[in-house]
């Protein structure tokens, strides 16, 4: 079951003042499974948040389409999703309760909307400040709001655009919780971000996307399990191996990181300079690290 | 429709709450008590005066209303990004601006009915009953919905500035027809007479909501006029509506 | 210290502005009230009044009476604005009644002119074909500042005709006798006589047909008098003596059916009740 299928989306835009058209997307495609955390990757101007208006059905793609649950992205898809914008501003003069409780009315809602309002602040952990005018929030505040007014119709698609931006440690750890439990209850979450450790600890897969294009995408266990990159060698004894440099020392150990053909001629050469060998550990090309490698293909 | 009215709803709220109102509301009381010191200025009945000068701020303060938070409550909503939120809702862009019209006009008619209230408070201290103040109110409250719709749907494709200024534009044209076509009589006929007469027609014509002078001295008033202008002030409504949400639909978010 | 230093100062600083305030009244600057806005043609102003016309009316309204009333300017620029003032008035708001009068006023007393007063007035009941009391207005100036009765009389008839007051009636009637014309007056104060059921003008009428009634008796008793001397070399012994005498068919009594007084040393008839008219 597909909740998203995105199919060769082209998108252009008139700027400036003589109206230039700026190509924005070249195909992008994708697909995102029911129930899956996938995580949109890419640099600012990648093309992350277009992308994600159009699944919205907020912006039309020049050409493609995009199908929600089967059906083409539009009034009616949206029923059944939550967004949470990037850098999410509210309306000044409304308490964050009010806000809540309005956008509740877009949608259709069991059960009384006030008891749900109170219910999706204490997840959020905006209980206490629900009554204070949005102008005095914090952007933690905010985000929060935003997932809340996101999830309060219980949608079972959830489309974030930088959730974490702007958070602090133990704010990301909050947030990255809240999703773990929506996930058990079996949303389905797509989520963009251009920070790599965030898409790491919790997305089942990844979309890499650069330039407007898709350049990778796949299970991220896969991704990150499938190569070997480098072996951590830590070593004693010696002050130096010739041909290799240390990437750092520690008293009197230093470590090397070395590509997996020369792991051999490092360890020889130690013990042939009377060092000795202290741990050997294969490392795994980190998100980072695949993606740069990816764009640095093209 | 449920849609509209909780976008309309919002911005009502949100109208309501902005302190720019009470500064607006502020001067317009000053100007109503100003209008006492003028009445004592005329020889005669004082209330004409009072009258005259209070329905003019009331008109004025209601343009006032409409220019600016019409103007600014839409580049604002753009600016700030507030429109992404509220599209991402099950929500279509032509239910959007009309939530966001009616949310306005909601907005402008309580201010015209406090201010109504004001002024006829003032008279009735002064001895005097003129209920037609109440009428002139809701005819303005028609010029102003229609009024509010232009003022959206310049917002909606030019900056802020630039919309004030082309519904202020629109606010005046409107109110030039009549002079526009009589300007046409003094032209000899021909091909540019034609011209005024045909621009006199096409724009539209607030003098359709405009009873002052009759109501300060209590004329009685067709009832067709009034028939008439509830189903001008439709036409128009719709037209610039349609026009507003046509634009927005086109405009890229 | 400082602080203490700042507020002396600040203090010192307010204390002169209070002074400059006060005396700023002392300097007496000339001024010319705004005369600036009769420069505007009056269509003008009205076709770009935006639907404001009334207001507009008010604020022109309120500028030519404080303007009329500031004594800097030269009298005669005065006098030649004053038309065209209350022409943009008028061409905003015509039914404002009160600015005629005004403007009435302004022409007569200030400078001296009742036919502009008239004329003002006139262009009002123009436009408002039912203001009676501006005919009444003019009338009054016609009458009392003009003293062109005849004028006087056609206005008050005018006025009477859109609003039968005996008022009205009465100052016409008054008019013709100014006028000496009181078969005429009798007729109008007669009507009045009978319309006005139990008012202060009908006890008016009363004292006005007693004496028209006596002039026009006594005249005739005069002039049949003068016959008799004429005829027989001597006054009449009385009033009878001159139907006996057949010079008179018969012998007029005043209004109320009351003989009139005669004195046959000198001819003269006089009206009992004289004591009615001043």
């Amino acid at each position: 079951m597909k909740a998203i299928e995105v199919k060769g989306i082209f998108k252009s835009f008139r700027e400036g003042f003589l109206l230039e058209r700026k190509e924005v997307l070249h195909g992008v495609e994708f697909e995102v499974r029911g129930g899956a955390v996938v995580g949109l990757l890419g640099p600012n101007g990648a093309g992350k948040t277009t992308t994600i208006k159009i699944i919205m059905g907020i912006s039309e793609p020049d050409s493609g389409e995009v199908l929600v649950s089967g059906k083409r992205a539009s009034r009616s898809t949206r029923e059944n999703i939550g967004f949470l914008p990037e850098a999410p501003y509210f309306y000044d003069y409304l308490t964050g309760r009010e806000i809540l409780t309005s956008f509740a009315r877009f949608y259709r809602m069991k059960g009384d909307i006030s008891r749900r309002v109170d219910e999706v602040l204490e997840i959020v952990g905006m209980r206490d400040e629900a009554d204070r005018w949005v102008r005095s929030y914090s952007k933690g505040m905010l985000q929060r709001i935003g997932l809340a007014q996101a999830i309060i119709h219980d949608p079972d698609l959830l489309v974030l655009d930088e959730p974490m931006s702007g958070l602090d440690p133990i704010g990301r750890r909050e947030f990255r919780e809240i999703i773990s439990g929506l996930k058990k209850k079996g949303k389905t979450i797509l989520f963009s971000s251009h920070i790599l450790q965030d898409v790491e600890m919790i997305c089942d897969e990844v979309v890499m996307i650069y330039e407007g294009r898709v350049i990778k995408q796949g299970v991220l266990e896969d991704m990150l399990s499938g190569e070997i990159s480098h072996y951590e060698v830590t070593v004693e004894g010696v002050e130096e191996i010739p041909g290799f440099t240390p990437e750092r020392r520690s008293g009197k150990r230093l470590l090397f990181m070395v590509e997996e053909g020369r792991v051999d001629s490092i360890v020889k050469a130690v013990i042939e300079a009377g060092g000795k060998i202290r741990a050997v550990i294969p490392r795994t090309l980190t998100l980072e690290e695949i993606f740069i490698r990816e764009v640095k293909d093209r | 429709m449920k849609s509209v009215r909780a976008v309309a709803y919002i911005t009502f709220k949100e109208g309501i709450r902005d302190r720019i109102y009470l500064i607006f509301f502020f001067f317009a009381v000053v100007l109503l008590l100003f209008s006492l010191f003028l009445g004592m200025l005329v020889i005669g009945d004082p209330n004409k005066v009072i009258a005259d000068f209070g329905m003019a701020v009331m008109s004025l303060f209601a343009l006032l209303v409409v220019i600016f938070v019409g103007g600014t409550s839409f580049s604002r909503e753009l600016s700030k990004k507030t429109v992404i939120l509220v599209l991402s809702k099950p929500i279509s862009r032509e239910e959007f601006m009309l939530g966001k019209i009616l949310g306005i006009w909601l907005n402008v008619i309580l201010n015209i009915i406090a201010m109504a209230f004001l002024l006829f408070l003032l008279l009735l201290f002064k001895g005097s009953r003129m209920w037609g103040i109440f009428i002139q109110a809701f005819l303005l409250i028609l010029e102003m919905g229609i009024l509010t719709a232009v003022s959206l749907m310049f917002s909606s494709f030019t900056t802020q500035f630039l919309s004030m200024l082309f519904t202020f534009s629109v606010y005046i044209v409107s109110h030039l027809a009549t002079t526009i076509e009589k300007a046409s009589m003094t032209l000899k006929s021909g091909l540019s007479r034609t011209i005024v007469k045909a621009i006199s027609y096409a724009i539209p014509n607030f003098d359709y909501f405009n009873l002052k002078n009759q109501i300060v001295y209590g004329l009685k008033v067709p009832s067709v006029f009034y028939y008439k202008a509830v189903a001008y002030f439709f036409f128009l409504f719709l037209l610039f509506s349609i026009l507003a949400m046509w634009v927005f639909k086109k405009r890229e978010v | 210290m400082r602080k203490g230093f700042l507020i002396a100062f600040i203090l010192t600083l307010y204390v002169g502005i209070l002074y400059e305030n006060f005396t700023y009244k002392r300097i007496s600057m000339p001024y010319v009230y705004g005369g600036w806005i009769i420069r505007l043609p009056s269509k003008a102003l009205k076709d770009f009044s935006l639907g404001y016309q009334n207001v507009i009316a008010d604020m022109v309204y309120i500028w030519a009476i404080q303007y009329f009333s500031s004594p800097e300017i030269n009298f005669r620029t005065r006098e030649a604005n004053l038309r065209k003032f209350f022409e943009a008035v008028w061409a905003l708001d015509p039914k404002y009644l009160e600015t005629y009068s005004t403007a009435a006023l302004i022409a007569n007393y200030d400078f001296g002119n009742p036919r502009l007063a008239i004329e003002f007035l006139m262009e009002g009941y123009k436009r408002n074909p039912d203001a009676w009391e501006l005919l009444s207005e003019a009338a009054f100036y016609a009458f009392k500042y003009a003293r062109d009765y005849h004028l006087a009389h056609e206005l008050y008839l005018k006025a009477y005709r859109i609003n039968p007051d005996p008022y009205l009636l009465s100052m016409a009637a008054g008019m013709l006798e100014r006028k000496k014309l009181f078969q005429l007056s009798w007729k109008y104060w007669w009507k009045v006589y009978q319309t006005d059921k139990s008012g202060y003008f009908r006890k008016a009428a009363e004292r006005h047909l007693y004496k028209l009634k006596a002039k026009m008796d006594i005249d005739r008793l005069g002039r049949a008098v003068k016959e008799f001397k004429a005829k027989f070399g001597r006054f009449p012994l009385s009033l009878e003596e001159l139907r006996e005498r057949g010079i008179i068919r018969e012998i007029p009594v005043d209004f109320y059916g009351d003989p009139y007084v005669y004195d046959p040393e000198t001819g003269k008839i006089k009206p009992r009740r004289e004591h009615l008219w001043k």
